[in-house]
């Protein structure tokens, strides 16, 4: 009764009615902060109980995170690879059956909708995860392919597990074959009885897995996998400390780091792979696909567009939302995305830069920072580098098989 | 395989035009056509003992003078109305009402205040219909297609429209959304009149005459009278035929190959290149131009193929609006039968029953709704036949039945006969004597027209003429300029600006795009 009336209240400041995940109860069990906030329609956790330890728990135990909100498709029938190939700009064909790609796709400009996760579950069975809700997309470009596609977003929940410890509570789960699995690939298995898929997939450029299942046995799921955890430093996390690690890595999010197409009202915010420093994803050499001629006519042209580049800045205050400029007077760009790294110590961004084909300009980049101190701002210029991400670079993530700790 | 310079795909009249002006330029040119003889739907078939006739086309407002004057038709003999086709509006309550050729340049039946009102207003239609007539016969100005001569010639017809004076402008830009309904009642008060008037600006498309920018509907008809060879119809008696064989004979004349019985299963394309065609008998032939002038929605999805195109093109292609919804009901009759008051239907008069704009409304709601009209509206013509056969003195009865749905609430089983029934009795009415000469009558539907004449939802212009879709934005914004995504894949159908019944300006208009482009 009593626990009841606590989730009553908490209710309370919520206006809309958001979805409740299966593993809601666990991590509002756990979290202290009330804070909350709306991941595609659910009720998810900012932070759980303390922002620090939560990340610190992905880069030296085990974290916990809810990817249930994720939006997931099936795509099931003898035209899913020709589908599929249509639809994303990598050779599907290519890609081996119980193995995960990151990918992308485009709409007719060669403009990116969005990024997600696909995984081939046999030869003619794929899920599609994303970020954004694709679904009439994905129906009206199945028209002409015997192809069905499924929205099993509700039926299907997800966690993540990451960290290096991770590996060894599934071991201790009685996964068999977690040391050989391989970043990047995945199997079905069961955890006590439970049917499981799990990937060796994550956000965070660490050791970690993800791993889907049906909506019924989560509670049992997630119980089983707490207690294994205990002595492994297992922490339930918010997005928060996901967001450190994933800028960490270099990894970028729709509607964030950059609009989706789909999105875009003013039509030059779009970006087209390149821009975004995935133009390696891009197989030209296949068959037509959504976008490819664009892709393949804005090779040709010269113009000067936004692109995203990784920075490490100067000092150790965070510029988020701040603005670029060159020689500390014209503005080249802005800030996506922004943390000050524990693990590189350094004040690390992604920002959408326009640099101009000539290199000229990488040189003479600067930062400015509004750093907010006890109700005065301090007003920073600070100097910027452009590198190559990720940021972190760790050898756990695809070691194989994952250390035994 | 055989080789060609161009294929073009289906012989309706905007192929054989197409076919006819490329093959003048000195290029091998094969047609091929799914049906056993050219014409597309206005060929002539077999309908009873022999007879042959158009089965679905019966006259034609007018066929461009552009396309007369370019392929060289006048050497050819097209027979044309040379007094102009007059109208009847039929009515089984008050006087029937005598439409004037030229749109009703004269009327009998009504008072001379009528009259003189409608004299104004016609006066005023097409004043406006110049809008339409002089975009007609151009390549539309879009995303694709921006020479400057197109722009030009835009920018000259709108300058046009505004010199004709302020008052004129406004009062274009005032009507030329509006329903023809409002139009016809403030000024006029025939009721026949204004059921006449709503029955030609709705009769094909899928609006009421109280749907909003239904003049749209009734400008383009005009634009085409404006347009159209020394502003003539086709004669009911044998004249969509003779323009047709001549377009054929011009083609041949131009050497021109044809295969007919040849279904296209497909456009072969490699990397977004259009190379050839494939047949359904398995037969293949190659080309570097390719030229479709069937109905956008079969070239796309069905010979290119959704895995060839943008989500976004078969996205827009699949949201056009394109189920017919009109049916043709031919009968054959002994003899030309008598009206009420005596007089003898005259087969040089178009019938319209169209008593009041009520009634068109009413048709058009059922339509909405997927129903049969209960008092449905139609056009006759009455062609007398003349042939060695036993027909010869009997009359054929084209009867076009304005508002017949795609697909029916319920089914067409026994619907068929009852709409049947409904067109012949209330001719009937008209004249009593109608029913008893009957020798034969077929009723063509949507549905079944779209599967004898190979054309999606069996729609006469392929897509809706409405405002959503004309100019530049027929079919779509991308492909209004005939090119496609698919290098070397050209349409020129109805589909295509400016379509409309025989008109035949899509045709050319494509090929002189085509012309154009190999120059490049």
């Amino acid at each position: 009764m009593i626990q009841s009336k606590e989730k009553n209240d908490r209710d309370i400041t919520f206006g809309k009615p958001l979805f409740r995940s299966p593993f809601y109860d666990f991590f509002a069990a756990q979290e202290t902060e009330g804070n909350w906030y709306n991941w595609n329609g659910y009720k998810s956790p900012t932070i759980v109980s303390d922002e620090e330890l939560e990340y610190f728990s992905i880069r030296s135990t085990c974290s916990v995170f809810d990817i249930t909100p994720l939006n997931k498709y099936r795509i099931v029938g003898s035209q899913a690879v020709e589908f599929l190939n249509k639809l994303t700009v990598r050779d599907v064909a290519k890609q081996n059956v119980a193995t995960v790609k990151y990918t992308l796709w485009c709409d007719q400009d060669g403009f990116v909708i969005d990024d997600g996760t696909l995984f081939r579950i046999s030869d003619n069975d794929f899920r599609l995860c994303s970020q954004e809700k694709h679904l009439p997309w994905l129906i009206d470009t199945s028209h002409g392919f015997d192809v069905e596609i499924i929205d099993e977003s509700k039926h299907v929940c997800g966690i993540s597990l990451q960290g290096p410890t991770s590996a060894s509570i599934l071991r201790l789960l009685g996964v068999n074959g977690i040391d050989n699995l391989k970043p990047f690939h995945l199997f079905q298995t069961k955890i006590s009885n439970i049917p499981i898929m799990i990937s060796r997939t994550g956000f965070t450029g660490d050791l970690g897995y993800e791993i889907f299942l049906k909506n019924n046995v989560a509670n049992k799921f997630i119980e089983r996998v707490w207690n294994a955890g205990t002595n492994h430093g297992i922490t339930a996390i918010g997005y928060n400390a996901l967001n450190m690690a994933r800028i960490e890595a270099g990894f970028i999010v729709a509607n964030i780091d950059f609009i989706s197409s789909d999105h875009a009202i003013r039509a030059n915010r779009c970006r087209r792979p390149d821009d975004l420093g995935l133009g390696w994803i891009v197989d030209l050499n296949k068959g037509f696909f959504n976008g490819k001629r664009a892709i393949i006519n804005s090779k040709l042209e010269d113009s000067e567009v936004f692109k995203i580049y990784a920075l490490e800045i100067d000092g150790k205050e965070p510029a988020e939302g701040s603005i670029i400029y060159y020689n500390k007077k014209d503005e080249v760009g802005t800030v996506t995305s922004a943390i000050w790294s524990p693990m590189t110590k350094k004040s690390i961004a992604l920002a959408q830069l326009k640099l101009g084909s000539s290199k000229s300009k990488i040189d003479n980049l600067w930062v400015e920072i509004y750093s907010l101190k006890e109700l005065q701002y301090h007003k920073l210029m600070k100097k910027v580098s452009i590198v190559k991400p990720p940021f972190v670079n760790l050898s756990r993530r695809s070691a194989c098989p994952p250390a035994k700790c | 395989m055989k080789s060609y310079d161009v294929i073009v795909i289906g012989a309706g009249h905007n192929g054989l035009i197409v076919a006819s002006k490329l093959a003048s330029s000195g290029r091998k040119v094969l047609l091929i056509e799914a049906g056993e003889t050219y014409g597309g739907m206005a060929r002539s078939e077999v309908l009873f003992e022999g007879f042959q006739a158009p089965e679905l086309a019966s006259n034609a407002f007018g066929i461009s003078k552009d396309v007369v004057q370019d392929l060289g038709l006048s050497k050819y003999e097209i027979l044309f109305n040379e007094d102009g086709l007059k109208t009847v509006g039929l009515n089984t309550e008050n006087e029937n009402v005598i439409f004037g050729s030229s749109f009703g340049k004269s009327i009998e039946g009504i008072g001379k205040e009528e009259f003189k009102r409608w004299k104004e207003l016609r006066e005023k239609f097409f004043n406006q219909s110049h809008l339409f007539q002089r975009l007609a016969s151009q390549i539309p100005v879009g995303s694709n297609h921006k020479t400057f001569g197109s722009k030009v010639n835009l920018f000259l017809t709108a300058a046009k429209l505004r010199l004709q004076g302020r008052e004129q402008f406004q009062e274009l830009l005032r009507m030329i959304t509006m329903c023809i309904a409002d139009l016809v009642e403030e000024e006029l008060e025939t009721p026949s009149l204004k059921g006449l008037i709503s029955f030609d600006s709705t009769l094909g498309i899928k609006l009421g005459p109280r749907s909003p920018t239904s003049y749209l509907g009734l400008l383009y008809k005009l634009s085409q009278i404006k347009a159209s060879y020394q502003e003539k119809s086709l004669s009911i008696h044998g004249g969509v035929t003779s323009f047709i064989n001549a377009l054929f004979k011009s083609a041949e004349e131009n050497g021109v190959d044809f295969v007919f019985k040849g279904k296209v299963s497909s456009i072969i394309i490699s990397d977004s290149v259009a190379t050839g065609v494939k047949l359904e008998n398995g037969m293949e032939y190659s080309a570097k131009t390719i030229v479709s002038s069937i109905s956008p929605v079969n070239t796309f999805l069905d010979l290119v193929g959704a895995q060839n195109l943008e989500t976004d093109l078969t996205r827009r292609i699949r949201a056009l609006r394109y189920s017919g919804n009109t049916s043709k009901l031919n009968i054959i009759l002994e003899e030309i039968p008598k009206l009420n008051n005596s007089q003898n239907l005259d087969e040089n008069y178009r019938y319209v029953y169209a008593p009041s704009l009520a009634s068109v409304e009413s048709n058009f709601n059922s339509l909405k709704y997927n129903e049969l009209p209960s008092d449905p509206n139609f056009e006759i013509y009455f062609n007398k036949i003349s042939s060695e056969s036993s027909l010869n003195g009997a009359v054929m009865a084209s009867i076009c039945i304005q508002n017949t749905p795609y697909s029916l609430k319920g089914d067409w089983k026994n619907s068929k006969e009852v709409l049947m029934k409904k067109v012949i009795s209330t001719i009937q009415k008209l004249a009593p004597d109608f029913s008893k000469g009957i020798l034969f009558k077929s009723l063509l539907l949507p549905h079944e027209t779209e599967k004898k004449y190979c054309v999606a939802g069996g729609h006469w212009h392929h897509s809706e003429l409405q405002i959503d879709s004309l100019y530049s934005l027929r079919p779509t914004f991308d492909v209004s300029d005939y090119s496609t995504p698919i290098d070397g894949l050209f349409i020129c159908g109805a589909g295509t600006h400016p379509g409309g019944n025989l008109f035949g300006l899509s045709g050319l208009n494509a090929a002189k795009k085509i012309l154009r482009e190999s120059i490049k």
